[in-house]
């Protein structure tokens, strides 16, 4: 029976941190898994958002629906989405009717009105800016929005069961039993993350009730949350004059806040199992080409090693979950672990997850079959030469797709070159060669120089003329792995995996 | 016998029949060099592989050398010994002929060994099985 997980990922940087997750799953770190998924944002039009579908989609055309073992893709993911319906013209005062409530007096005293509270928290501005982008860092708003919304989608929901629901379909796998074990991803210095991080958990108890029209479902009692907070770990210049627009420098001021609030709260140490604090000591400036807006299709930040990190926390957590008794701990006790590098350390996978020699192993294995498939078309010959009835338009396209959104070796992009990028310093994880943007693709000797250091992970490939090292990976595939296996796109990721296996690792 | 000069009939007779024998035994070297060198070529990267025809041209220049070799070969060994100016052109035919009868062979268990691989070997795909 796969053992069933969930995960969260809530505005920008949720997202970021869900399609590092994806990619754990992609190289094969969660076997025999399902894991169902729940994209949280206001901003619907979000590139990151987008990113994260269409990664999704590709994924699951190439897994076909079943959760595997000792393979790429081998997780089955359960792909939902949910976003208030905010339209251009949608802003606070339209949402809470604040022009009625700014009317209505309290007891009949007109020296108090119903809005009076909520002009403590909240300017004119803030109120009338257009929530279509989000809440852009107005998390005094976010948090009361989001719940609003979380509530009212479920209430209709309720009254017309036929609708379709990324909430419903994400809820379904909570409503019934117990130790589900929940993983929420979320920045707190910005909007949507810091928002919803503590209205979530209960929200989304209030929903199920509603949509499955039962009082007795809890969702908090009994199953395991956690939730990594990310602290502001990059900043920017960009301000869109006039508007309201998150402001970088106020990143700082705002993760403090954050985790003061989150230290005291009782519903967050009640609800939350685990809380992951992950940052940087010197945020990274993004470039001024990146794709920036307030929001919208625009709003695409380039990722970073830190969403790696965030995608490990939940590794960590769930791992922690399938101990006797898991996230033990005395009352009010919090225990701290931490890890610290240097800007200028190199970061190596132990910095990454204690099943650091299994990160090795598997993504070095999908690496190589990145660089190989660059180098050659490595999939589709593979395909053609021995597993013909792999579909060309509905599967390899789609596997070659998302290898190029993994790493597209032969343009130097893709997630796992802005992730080595990011890291600067002395670089992570791989060999310097392997990422370098200066050696073509052909010319790369990831047989020798794919993992760092004097590593005996290395095979050898020589011959006379043409492309030794092209020619030993085709050579094991053929005569090394199952050759039983010559059918599906499963069959094609368990060889090459196999492949790489045998030759770095000889297993 | 290699240093004698052939003056007899019996002579001749001996040396065309070596002559044949020489020429098979080179047919079934060059099978080897041709396996080995099959093996060799390696795998192209791209959408498909076309190392095959590589192989194939690799094959055929061996056929021709196969073809070539064993007039090389046994010039030497008995053509220029032969002291009987008659002889000569006698034994020159047969010298043609083992070389043509050589690269037959060649040919045939080349063509055999080929065949009897399983699909998407290096072999095979010198002449490769319809899909």
């Amino acid at each position: 029976m796969p053992e069933q997980i969930n995960i969260i990922g809530i505005g920008g940087t949720g997202m970021r941190c869900v399609e590092s997750f994806v990619h754990l799953c992609a190289m094969g770190m969660f076997d025999d898994t399902e894991v169902n998924i729940l994209a949280l944002d206001t901003d619907i039009a979000n590139g990151n958002f987008k990113r994260v579908r269409e990664l999704i989609g590709n994924y699951n055309k190439v897994n076909g629906g079943k959760a595997l073992a000792n393979t790429f893709f081998s997780a089955k993911i359960h792909y939902n989405e949910f976003s208030p319906e905010y339209g251009e013209e949608t802003t606070f005062d339209s949402i809470s009717d604040y022009s009625t409530a700014q009317k209505r007096s309290i007891g009949g005293n007109e020296a108090y009105h119903e809005s009076d509270i909520v002009d403590l928290f909240l300017s004119k501005e803030v109120r009338g800016m257009s929530l279509h982008h989000g809440y852009r860092a107005q998390t005094q708003m976010g948090s009361m929005l989001m719940y609003h919304a979380i509530v009212e989608a479920a209430e209709k929901v309720a009254d017309n069961p036929e609708r379709p629901s990324g909430l419903r379909n994400f809820l379904s796998y909570l409503k019934e039993g117990t130790k589900h074990k929940v993983f929420i991803f979320g920045s707190v210095f910005g909007g949507t993350g810091a928002s919803s991080i503590p209205i979530l958990p209960d929200a989304l108890n209030i929903a199920a009730k509603l949509i499955f029209n039962n009082s007795d479902i809890d969702i908090l009692s009994g199953n395991y949350f956690g939730s990594v907070v990310l602290t502001g770990y990059f900043t920017f210049d960009y301000r869109k004059g006039g508007e309201v627009s998150a402001d970088a420098s106020k990143f700082a001021l705002n993760s403090q806040a954050a985790l003061m609030f989150y230290r005291s709260d009782p519903t967050v140490k009640e609800t939350y199992n685990r809380l992951y604090l992950i940052g940087r000591n010197s945020p990274v400036k993004l470039p001024s080409d990146t794709g920036f807006d307030t929001g919208g299709e625009k709003q695409k930040n380039p990722v970073d090693y830190i969403e790696l990190l965030a995608a490990f926390a939940a590794y960590d957590f769930f791992k922690e979950s399938r101990k006797e008794k898991p996230f033990e701990r005395q009352q009010d006790e919090s225990i701290f672990y931490y890890m610290q590098a240097d800007d200028n350390e190199r970061l190596d996978f132990i910095n990454f997850t204690d099943d650091n020699e299994k990160f090795k192993n598997r993504f070095g294995c999908f690496v190589a079959a990145a660089m190989t498939n660059a180098r050659g078309d490595f999939f589709r010959q593979m395909a053609n030469q021995y597993l013909t009835s792999i579909k060309e338009k509905e599967e390899l396209e789609p596997l070659n797709n998302y290898i190029k959104a993994f790493y597209d070796a032969g343009a130097h992009s893709g997630w796992a070159q802005q992730m080595y990028d990011s890291a600067g310093g002395q670089g992570m994880l791989l060999h310097p060669n392997v990422f370098d943007k200066g050696i073509d693709v052909r010319k790369k000797k990831y047989n020798k120089e794919m993992f760092y250091g004097d590593s005996p992970e290395q095979f050898s490939a020589s011959g006379l003329f043409g492309d030794a090292l092209w020619d030993k990976v085709r050579n094991t595939f053929e005569k090394e792995t199952d050759s039983s296996k010559n059918q599906t796109m499963g069959h094609l990721m368990e060889r090459t995996y196999a492949t790489f296996n045998k030759l770095y690792f000889n297993k | 016998m290699f240093n004698e000069l052939i003056k007899t009939p019996a002579q001749l007779g001996s040396a065309i029949t070596s002559t044949y024998i020489y020429s098979l035994i080179i047919a079934v070297v060059m099978v080897l060099i041709m396996v080995i060198v099959a093996n060799m070529i390696p795998w192209e990267p791209g959408r498909r592989d076309n190392s095959g025809s590589k192989r194939r041209v690799a094959f055929f220049v061996l056929m021709v050398l196969t073809l070539v070799a064993p007039v090389m070969v046994n010039y030497f060994m008995f053509f220029n010994k032969i002291a009987t100016p008659a002889f000569r052109s006698d034994y020159m035919m047969h010298m043609g002929l083992a070389g043509v009868v050589a690269a037959i062979v060649y040919f045939i268990i080349g063509f055999v060994l080929v065949k009897m691989q399983s699909k998407k070997t290096k072999l095979e795909s010198i002449f490769p099985k319809n899909n």
